[in-house]
């Protein structure tokens, strides 16, 4: 099941006391229409005191599709869509998750895109944010909502005009941290 | 004198015992119950399948199910939790499940965890048996690489086999947890569940008042936000009998005591006789109502609406009584029809008793009522008439002249050969229709609920993936490891069907709780995918070797504990499924697999002939099997009542030589062509329609009987054509029932009573004079 999850990114930067609310950052944050780049994945897992690393390429076109590809170490693609997850690996079909039959992948494909799509004000349906901005942005995003709750501990963003970063801290002690880069609107 | 006063103190005695019978049945709170279920046969079926037919409607008759919808989340969720919390407070509700947190439901999850390596999600098991080992890994590189990864453990569980295994478990039902709230997911607005389980019998007037009151007017209110509310469950069907049957006493009833009142006024010209004929009429209701809830607990809905109809056929002893009080004492009228009455109750209590010869338990009840009312007015007619009537004397004058000039002047069918003819060719024609018709032997005859009720129920119970309460299939074995095993070979049969299109889908134990020999058998492919897949798989995550075997170490360690029946039923998470088993103790045990969505002809053939491929397996379609019994039960009416009119004939024959037609032709003629015309009318013919032939039969022979015995005395016909009168109208009116069964008799009883009535005067003979009073 999927519930502990996430993107990652350790953003240990110190977030200062100056506040900032979702319709702030609405301002600063661009919401591109179609965004594509490259990421790094840092995956923890505290049992084994052990990372994962992978990195691939992305592109995402807003309230449709997101890809999201994984080319090192192992090829698999996941496609998602606001009502479904589905993961392939060449031409197989290796997962296929339905939002309908399955609310907690309808919550997280929503983090997920309103994150990439920075739809800050999705995120407040689930999150309480606190955050500075200062040579751009980061933020720290409390889950609020039960479901999510139940998935992850918190949610570092950091960006400028698009995100940079991203971490969640999972409740066992992962954590998952995503860089993006050389990113194209 | 002493016998006067000795008849006093019966009289006296007579009413005390009416009023107990009566304050006891208050006492007993008095249920109307309108389940088609109470209706049905008790069943000559194998009575395993009959107490899983039992157990899965007693479960189902306690729940009511409300879905909330709305056209944004949190209205559905608000509206939920105020609903919820009002029934919560009742005492006549037990429980109300409306909320899941998210802990709860991870623990029911984790429940199953240490099982992890018995369990296999179904997909997973097919590649593991076709050693597509390769593939189990590329999902779990796949989840663990993806941004969304799932919490595992790569020690405990490096393959995420719980994960998949819980995915798919959850996608097996139409609920979903969701902020707490259990929501529906195939709904297209958000939509959400409370399930309610009542503390009482559904059919309790003060459960169904106290829950659907508190219900309904919150409905309004919410209604007004924009929230629509769907229900479903027996309660609801309760109520809307209880509402008809209420109704259809209050219209039909009062209509035929109207029509009664308003003509024996007409014929009696006195206030009196009119009070004189309700008093045993109503005491007779009373007792017969009080009788039947102490002897049943409850009364049928049909019945009390059949019930109303005694009002006609009670109506009889008064009016004799007073039809022969015209010419005598009060206290000399009791000796001259005493045996006559007596004989008349004789009868009629033969004739209703003969219906609990129908192993329905609602006919049953209505036999039991109609002897008791019948009795009680009887008794009532014999205790208090001479007293009531010393002082008055009825006079019915005028009528009796008309009557007697009808039947003076009536055309009698043998004047001519023609005429005879003319009767012989009708009553080919009547035969010949009746041969061709088809038959209407449906379940739907015994269903009282409207329509829009039962679409309702269907709509709730689609979109949580509702299984039939009627239509499932059986399971029994020695133990419930043998059921599990069985149900395991049906699998693929039952998945089959859904890929053929014929099964919606079905809820199986073994789907939950695998057999210990299935669970053995997916240890072994677990240990099989160890050996084979742990190596490359940590190698490509480039976690070192200790922990390979760490991993491997952990699938030995838990191969000790298998999740046996018990072990099982007494997890959290079992409660919902523990239905499925109908029966264990220590020689049998049984399981049920439920079936999804509604079933066509060509599903039930297939489920029939899958079922025959295992020995211990039965396809239980309680739908079909009433409609089997209402066929077999209509067949056999129909000899029955073959056999009377050949009896009563040959019986009759011996008293009435040659004139013995006069007596039996009128009732069995118009039985023919009623029949032909129900055919007309109604498309087919159904056991209901031959058991009011009995009536039919009955009041037909009485007017034969009665005439040919005064010598056709000018009061006889009065009496006869006021209780054909009566009971056309008692009768009769149920043709406006909105209740199948009561709608087919009254029909029948309302063209069957018109016949006999208009036959009787064509066959009886001509009186000797036209008396003029």
């Amino acid at each position: 099941m999927f519930r502990g999850v996430f993107l990652t990114m350790m953003l240990w930067s110190t977030l200062s006391a100056a506040d900032i609310s979702f319709e702030q950052l609405n301002a600063i944050a661009a919401t591109p229409e179609t965004l594509t780049g490259q990421f790094r994945q840092q995956k923890y897992l505290s049992e084994l005191g052990a990372t994962l690393d992978s990195s691939g390429v992305f592109s995402y076109r807003r309230n449709e599709s997101i890809r999201w590809e994984t080319l090192t170490p192992i090829q698999n693609v996941l496609t998602l869509t606001p009502n479904s997850i589905i993961g392939s690996q060449g031409e197989h079909e290796v997962l296929r998750l339905d939002a309908k039959s399955n609310p907690v992948i309808g919550v997280l494909s929503d983090v997920f895109f309103s994150v990439l799509t920075a739809k800050w004000g999705n995120l407040s349906a689930y999150f309480s944010l606190s955050g500075v901005s200062e040579n751009g942005w980061a933020v720290e995003l409390m889950p609020i909502d039960t479901t999510v709750m139940q998935l992850m501990e918190k949610v570092i963003l950091k960006g400028d005009g698009l995100i940079r970063e991203l971490t969640v801290y999972e409740k066992n002690g992962d954590t998952t941290t995503i860089y993006f880069e050389n990113l194209i609107q | 004198m002493i016998q006067k006063r000795r008849l006093k103190l019966a009289a006296w005695v007579w009413l005390l015992a009416i009023g107990v019978v009566l304050a006891l049945a208050i006492k007993s709170e008095p249920i109307v119950d309108s389940s088609i279920m109470s209706l049905l046969p008790i069943s000559e079926y194998r009575p395993l399948a009959q107490e899983a037919i039992e157990q899965v409607s007693a479960s189902f008759s306690k729940r009511l199910v409300i879905l909330a919808s709305a056209d944004n989340k949190k209205k559905a969720q608000e509206a939920i939790h105020s609903l919820a919390q009002g029934l919560e407070a009742l005492p006549e509700v037990s429980h109300v499940y409306w909320t899941l947190s998210e802990s709860e439901m991870g623990e029911i999850q984790d429940e199953l965890y240490p099982y992890r390596f018995f369990i296999l999600d179904e997909a997973t098991r097919e590649h593991l048996i076709n050693n597509r080992f390769d593939n189990i890994q590329a999902k779990a590189l796949s989840s663990l690489y993806s941004p969304l990864g799932a919490r595992v453990s790569l020690i405990d569980d490096p393959f995420g086999l719980f994960g998949t295994l819980n995915l798919n478990h959850q996608r097996t039902s139409g609920i979903q947890v969701s902020n707490g709230f259990l929501q529906v997911t195939d709904a297209t607005l958000p939509t959400y569940m409370i399930a309610v389980t009542l503390a009482g019998d559904p059919f309790r007037p003060a459960i169904q008042q106290k829950v659907l009151g508190q219900v309904k007017e919150r409905s309004k209110v919410l209604h007004e936000l924009g929230v629509t509310l769907r229900m479903s469950g027996m309660l609801l069907h309760a109520e809307a009998g209880a509402k008809q049957a209420n109704n259809e006493i209050m219209t039909i009833g009062l209509g035929s005591f109207l029509g009664i009142a308003v003509v024996m006024l007409w014929v009696f010209r006195q206030l009196t006789s009119l009070l004189l004929m309700i008093v045993p009429v109503l005491l007779g209701t009373v007792v017969a109502t009080s009788v039947t809830l102490l002897v049943f607990g409850q009364v049928h809905l049909i019945t009390l609406a059949f019930g109303v109809g005694l009002v006609g056929v009670s109506i009889d002893y008064a009016l004799h009584f007073i039809c022969v009080r015209q010419g005598l004492a009060a206290d000399k009228v009791l000796g001259r029809i005493l045996p006559g009455l007596l004989l008349g109750l004789f009868s009629s209590v033969m004739a209703y008793a003969a219906q609990s010869y129908a192993p329905f338990p609602g006919l049953q009840q209505m036999a039991v009522f109609s002897v008791v009312g019948l009795s009680a007015s009887c008794l009532t007619v014999i205790l208090w008439f001479p007293l009531l009537t010393s002082k008055v004397s009825p006079k019915a004058v005028e009528v009796i002249g008309k009557l007697e000039s009808i039947r003076y002047n009536a055309f009698r069918l043998n004047a001519s050969p023609l005429v005879i003819i003319v009767l012989i060719i009708i009553c080919g024609l009547s035969i010949k229709t009746v041969i061709e018709s088809v038959s209407i032997d449906d379940v739907r005859l015994l269903q009282t609920s409207p329509k829009t009720l039962l679409d309702q129920d269907r709509d709730v119970q689609r979109l949580l993936g509702g299984t039939s309460s009627a239509q499932f299939l059986l399971i029994k074995g020695a133990t419930i490891e043998q059921c599990l095993q069985k149900e395991e070979r049906l699998a693929p049969l039952l998945n089959g069907l859904i890929k053929e299109g014929l099964l919606e889908g079905y809820q199986a134990l073994s789907g939950q709780l695998p057999s210990l020999n299935r669970q053995r058998e997916n240890v072994e492919l677990v240990k099989q995918l160890y050996a084979r897949q742990i190596a490359p798989f940590f190698k490509i995550l480039k976690i070192p070797e200790e922990k390979m075997n760490e991993a491997n170490e952990v699938l030995t360690a838990s191969q000790a504990t298998l999740l046996t029946a018990d072990a099982w039923l007494k997890l959290k998470g079992s409660g919902v499924w523990s239905g499925l088993i109908v029966g264990e103790d220590n020689h049998s045990a049984a399981t049920i697999i439920r079936l999804t969505g509604s079933l066509s002809e060509a599903s039930k053939l297939s489920l029939q002939k899958l079922s025959e491929n295992e020995v211990g397996v039965d396809f239980v379609d309680q739908v079909q099997n009433i409609s089997n019994v209402l066929v077999s039960y209509r067949e056999e009416v129909t000899v029955l009542l073959m056999l009377a009119y050949l009896g009563v004939f040959l019986v009759l024959t011996g008293r009435y030589k040659r004139q013995v037609w006069r007596v039996v032709l009128p009732s069995l003629l118009a039985s023919v062509i009623t029949l032909a015309l129900l055919v007309w009318l109604e498309q087919g013919l159904n056991l209901f329609h031959i058991m009011a032939l009995i009536l039919v039969l009955g009041i037909g022979l009485d007017m034969g009987v009665f005439l040919i015995e005064t010598n056709g005395s000018a009061y006889t016909w009065l009496a006869v054509s006021l209780s054909t009168y009566t009971s056309l109208l008692a009768f009769g009116l149920l043709a406006f029932s909105d209740t199948p069964v009561l709608h087919h008799y009254g029909v029948t009883v309302l063209i069957g009573l018109v016949c006999v009535w208009l036959l009787t005067l064509g066959m009886c003979k001509q009186p000797a004079k036209e008396i003029d009073l």
